[in-house]
């Protein structure tokens, strides 16, 4: 019983934490162009294209 | 023949790579064109050379316009009049399923002055007609508007974002239903496993209030859509998909709170979290698909927008063409596309037609010739005179062709529609007598009563049945990937399996499309020398071919004179070369007449290269296997009968037809429809085009214009024709699939349904019961294979 106390909590805060972390991928554009974004992993630093 | 010989043969064609635009090209230089040239060095200048560098990791390049979000309610700007019929052409966002089209349509053609409304489910246009004043145009939209839809003017990046908006807001609901079903989940395991008196009633109290904490924001969040989806459709009186998906959602909230407040041992809410995951995954996987017609129908009318350069008495003006208008006077330099049909004024040169009429060979324009849109200057510069506006032009009226056929294709999406609508009164009636049934008959109280029912709404919630389509879809999907073939519609497979006719093209589908020269061996090495270092200062595709079939180094120091139209000519050596027609070499070819002749004249000497459009290798093998399996074939080809013949006689294919027009083959392809067949049809020219969109399933080439690929179901890569047979094999498993799954989760309801009526399940074996039925039919449709 004492458990679930913890682990309840536990699990709310990691699945409101996930859910928070994609929208805020989807926020930032981050799945608008998969393929764009698979090519732009090998560009260099210094020239991030936004 | 070794892996390392073939890649070699097909590596060696062509040469030089532009280093603008990257297109390969046979002659000397660094770019194709003077344009490239000019591209390059303005990019160069702005200090963005690293460009190029980049744009080998990119799959395309994706050109942002600045997108204005329209608020005001006023599309007066963008009716078009047509002989006293206005016409409007809106976005329409909110569109779901086959039942908003015939409601907005329905609702339009109520209106006494519309002539015609018609609205495109995948690409999402609606386009209306009426007679009279032109301000009426905002008053059909508020029509519109009012019944829930919004209407965007049409634009092609507006269709973008709201797409992708749409697309986005999908991935949120998933990812909150998702994370809701892991923890609802979570909890509900415990409470299943333990009773009541053991778990401790104030315990499960207390956690059947955090799964409603949980479950039901997320249910209402997520499942908004089917929500919002079936108000609207019962505010119109129609019932549709969403209906019954969002009662047993309501229903099954509704009781989760009665019994959690009653203190009863087992609440439902887990089946309902489950539910609209499982659903909202099908939906997204439905509006990905649209995507891919959507983003095709986006290219296609790239094709009528572009730049042209407008000659103006203060200079030359560079400007969209959409913007063009009749009697504009427009330079076409070489390379360039003609923006819209157009008439010469000014110079004369070849121009590659065969986006509009599939001839493999340029044709000669001078002045006072008519030349389309989307010809190709081969030539030198012109000056043209335009003769209708881009939207009227010939090339806009095949995408008009394309789109009608597009709508009127799918009947697959129709059957869907009916099942459902015949399939809610089933289920609820079900539900209704259950509730009935226990109430006033077995004495089951009102608790017992509503669970029943509500054990009946779950069972019969028609998972697994919505599933058996979209997972066999996925798999084939991945295993045509895996063999070259790109679908791009769901429906295809199962219109592709049933096909009784398979129409091939001849130039590009049956061949390779590239000209080769066949009596290659008949030619010294010093004569296909000097005859490749002439043909190669020429971009027509038979001196390309030429140019192509010497590989050793040329000759750089000839100046070679192209004679339009006929061939070129040169002083070498103090020798007198001519490549070209035989007649303009003053020769005559006696030999037995087949492909293209061209004759090589150095001084006296002559010799003749035939030419000719080579097979796909395995072309001869596919057909036969495709005939075996019952099925008809047919070629229907735009070019001259002698050719056609020779085609047909060597694939195996008895019945052709030769020199037909687009309309014709469009026209064909009509009559059979019409005749109750199925129809197939292969193939990758302009000219296919409209007869692509028309058949029942199309297959094109990856060597396609973007047009007629665009157009198709099916693209298959590679030189080969193998893919087409592939293509067939597969729908044909897949479509034995999805009767299976189909007939497997009917099963299930006939069986699961009594059951849960007369009171032998309570929900959770409901649920579990559905689970199961939606498993058993994923695992069926795994047996399609990797």
């Amino acid at each position: 019983m004492d458990s679930l106390l913890i682990l309840v909590p536990i699990t709310l805060i990691l699945c409101a934490l996930c859910i928070a972390g994609i929208f805020w991928c989807l926020k930032n554009k981050q799945y608008d162009d998969p393929k764009g974004d698979a090519a732009r992993i090998i560009f260099d630093d210094e020239d991030e294209i936004k | 023949m070794n892996q390392f010989q073939q890649v070699k043969k097909t590596s060696k064609t062509l040469r030089n790579k532009c280093l603008h635009c990257g297109e390969q090209f046979s002659f000397e230089g660094e770019f194709c064109c003077r344009g490239c040239q000019t591209a390059y060095e303005l990019v160069k200048n702005l200090g963005l050379s690293k460009f190029y560098d980049h744009r080998k990791n990119l799959t395309s390049d994706t050109i942002k316009l600045a997108q204005s979000e329209s608020a005001e309610f006023d599309f007066s700007n963008f009716i078009s009049e047509e002989d006293g019929v206005n016409s409007l052409e809106l976005l329409t966002g909110g569109v779901s399923c086959s039942s908003c089209i015939w409601l907005i349509e329905s609702a339009l053609n109520k209106q006494e002055e519309i002539t015609s409304a018609r609205l495109n489910l995948s690409t999402k246009r609606l386009k209306f007609s009426w007679k009279g004043d032109k301000s009426l145009g905002n008053k059909f939209a508020a029509i519109i508007m009012k019944m829930g839809y919004s209407l965007k003017p049409f634009d092609a990046t507006i269709l973008g974002k709201e797409f992708e908006d749409e697309q986005k807001d999908l991935l949120k609901k998933i990812v909150v239903s998702g994370f809701a079903l892991v923890a609802v989940m979570m909890f509900a395991d415990g409470l299943w496993v333990q009773s009541r008196a053991e778990i401790g009633a104030a315990t499960q109290d207390i956690l059947h209030w955090l799964l409603i904490l949980i479950g039901v924001p997320a249910v209402i969040y997520s499942g908004s859509f089917f929500f919002v989806n079936a108000l609207k459709g019962l505010r119109t009186g129609n019932a549709n998909m969403d209906l019954p998906i969002a009662s047993s959602l309501l229903v099954i909230i509704g009781l989760s709170f009665y019994q959690t407040i009653i203190g009863s041992e087992h609440i439902y809410l887990d089946s309902a979290v489950m539910l609209t995951f499982s659903l909202l995954v099908g939906r997204y996987f439905d509006h990905k698909s649209r995507y891919l017609a959507k983003s095709s129908a986006l290219e296609m009318t790239e094709m009528l927008s572009g730049f042209a350069t407008l000659i103006t008495s203060s200079g030359n003006k560079i400007i969209s063409t959409k913007e063009l208008k009749q009697g504009d006077l427009v330079l076409i330099a070489t390379g360039d596309k003609i923006p819209a049909d157009a008439t010469i004024i000014k110079g004369e040169a070849e121009f590659d037609t065969s986006m509009i009429t599939g001839e493999s060979l340029p044709k000669s324009y001078r002045v006072g010739d008519y030349v389309f849109a989307g010809s190709i200057n081969l030539g030198q510069n012109i000056e043209v005179l335009i003769a209708k506006e881009s939207k009227n032009s010939e090339a806009a009226k095949i995408l008009e062709l394309l789109e009608e056929a597009e709508k009127t294709k799918s009947g697959y999406s129709l059957l869907a529609e009916k099942a459902t609508h015949a399939y809610i009164p089933l289920v609820y009636g079900a539900a209704a007598i259950t509730f009935i049934l226990w109430y006033f008959f077995l004495d089951g109280g009102l608790q017992n009563a509503i669970i029943y029912s509500a054990c009946v709404l779950v069972v019969t919630c028609p998972c697994a049945l919505g599933l058996a389509i979209p997972v066999v879809n996925v798999l084939a999907f991945s295993k045509m990937y895996k063999n070259g073939l790109l679908l791009k519609k769901g429906e295809t497979l199962e219109n592709l399996a049933k096909i009784d006719i398979a129409i091939f093209d001849k130039t590009g589908t049956l061949t390779e499309g590239n000209f080769t020269i066949k009596n290659l061996d008949e030619f010294t090495d010093e004569e296909l020398k000097i005859a490749a270092s002439l043909a190669i200062k020429s971009r027509h595709p038979i001196s390309q071919a030429i140019a192509e079939s010497y590989k050793k180094p040329l000759y750089n120091d000839i100046k070679v004179e192209e004679v339009k139209g006929n061939g070129l000519i040169a002083n070498f050596k103090k020798q007198k070369i001519m490549l070209g027609k035989p007649i303009w070499c003053g020769e005559k070819y006696s030999g037995k007449k087949s492909g293209n002749i061209l004759c090589l004249k150095i001084n006296k000497s002559v010799k003749f290269f035939i030419l000719e459009d080579r097979l796909r290798e395995d072309a001869k093998a596919t057909i036969s296997k495709i005939k075996s399996l019952g099925i008809n074939t047919k070629i229907l080809s735009g070019d001259i009968l002698e050719n056609v013949k020779k085609i047909a006689k060597n694939v195996g294919i008895d019945e052709y037809f030769a020199a037909l027009l687009p309309e014709q083959k469009y026209k064909f392809i009509e009559n059979l429809k019409a005749s109750g067949k199925k129809v197939l049809m292969v193939g990758d020219g302009l000219n296919d085009a409209p007869a692509v969109a028309l058949a029942d399933v199309s297959i094109s080439p990856g060597s396609a214009i973007s047009i007629t690929q665009n157009s198709a179901d099916i693209i298959f890569k590679g030189k080969k024709l193998d893919p087409v047979l592939r293509a067939i094999l597969i729908s044909k498993r897949s479509i034995v699939l999805i009767r299976q799954n189909i007939f497997l989760s009917f099963l299930y309801n006939f069986i699961a349904i009594p059951y849960a009526m007369f009171g032998f399940l309570t929900p959770v074996w409901a649920a579990i019961a559905m689970s199961l039925s939606s498993i058993i039919v994923v695992l069926n449709s795994m047996r399609l294979g990797r």
